[in-house]
């Protein structure tokens, strides 16, 4: 067993620093650990963060439908439903725009409108059509 | 003033955070742990540069520190086995002749000790220096720190037959070289 001699202060001496320095050269070594610590939360925030507002951003800038209200002198249109949609037409160019290629009677406001085909068009009856038509009344038994 | 709380309680108090606590168990065992690694490897700053990082393992492991074992049988485990790692990492500098392997011995201060006993310390030194390392580990363990066979075997991990065998090894050479002034456990 050690004596008063082969001791351990005899033989290897003290250490080299003082209880204090040896504290707060061990406190500074653990600290960086504590601040690489801090400094990773943070960054993670900061990643989050910047993560959230792109997607606020995108989410934003999304094409969503639109109302567009267009304004006409003419009293016909008000409100058009349709961002797509701009027009500066008189009433007289939509009604051109609207008319059917074939010829017939079409409605605008509460007018009518006559057009063609020609009386003389309209009088002029396939014979063999009509014989056809007559032979089917003929042959057909009422009630 | 010193702390009266056992080392258990400090280690719980720093488990919760508690760096005061941390503080006294390093000023607690400082002292012991750098003689038995200046024991080890010879130079003071290299084996206080060893305190600190036994520190260090301990701050970052004391999370999952379980009290199934001692505070200082934790410590001295992680202190014994760097110093070992030191030694075998001068051995491969040695052998690979980056370093010329020296035998490591701290200066000491002998100026108010008589003759004789200043050069029966240098020869103890020497003695000590020399013993093989895990044997010199298990002599600093019982002989300075006068710990159990029992709890020198867990630091070292090896029986407790193996730690008594280099235990009474180590006191019949320094014996041999510093006469009866060593006395073993069986003197």
């Amino acid at each position: 067993m050690p004596t008063a001699l082969l001791s351990e202060e005899r033989l290897w001496g003290a250490p080299p620093r003082s209880d204090a320095e040896f504290l707060v050269s061990l406190r500074s070594r653990l600290s960086p650990q504590k601040t690489e610590l801090w400094l990773r939360g943070r960054q993670v925030a900061l990643v989050a963060g910047v993560a959230v507002v792109m997607l606020l951003a995108l989410v934003s800038q999304a094409p969503a439908p639109q109302v567009a209200a267009v304004e006409t002198d003419s009293e016909g249109l008000e409100t058009v439903v349709d961002d797509f949609v701009e027009t500066t037409a008189e009433v007289e160019e939509l009604q051109a725009y609207l008319a059917p290629e074939t010829v017939e009677e079409v409605a605008v406001g509460d007018q009518y409108v006559e057009s063609d085909p020609s009386a003389e068009e309209l009088l002029n009856v396939d014979v063999e059509e009509f014989n056809l038509v007559l032979a089917e009344l003929e042959e057909t038994e009422f009630f | 003033m010193p702390d009266e709380r056992d080392d258990r309680q400090l280690v719980e108090a720093a488990q919760a955070g508690r760096d005061d606590a941390f503080n006294q168990l390093v000023l607690r065992h400082r002292r012991a742990l750098f003689h038995t690694a200046v024991g080890l490897l010879g130079n003071p700053d290299e084996a206080d540069d060893i305190c600190q990082d036994v520190f260090i393992k301990a701050y970052e492991s004391l999370g999952g520190f379980r009290s199934s074992s001692t505070f200082y049988t934790w410590i001295y485990r992680i202190c014994i086995n760097l110093c070992l790692n030191r030694l075998r990492s001068r051995k491969v500098r040695s052998f690979l002749r980056i370093d010329h392997e020296e035998l490591a011995l701290p200066a000491m201060e002998t100026a108010d000790l008589p003759v004789e006993q200043a050069e029966f310390l240098q020869k103890a030194q020497v003695a000590i220096a020399k013993l093989p390392d895990k044997q010199r580990a298990v002599f600093i363990l019982r002989y300075f720190r006068e710990l159990p066979h029992a709890e020198i075997a867990e630091i070292m991990d090896r029986d407790v037959g193996t730690i008594k065998a280099n235990y009474h090894q180590a006191i019949k050479k320094l014996q041999a070289e510093l006469g009866s002034y060593v006395r073993g456990d069986e003197d």
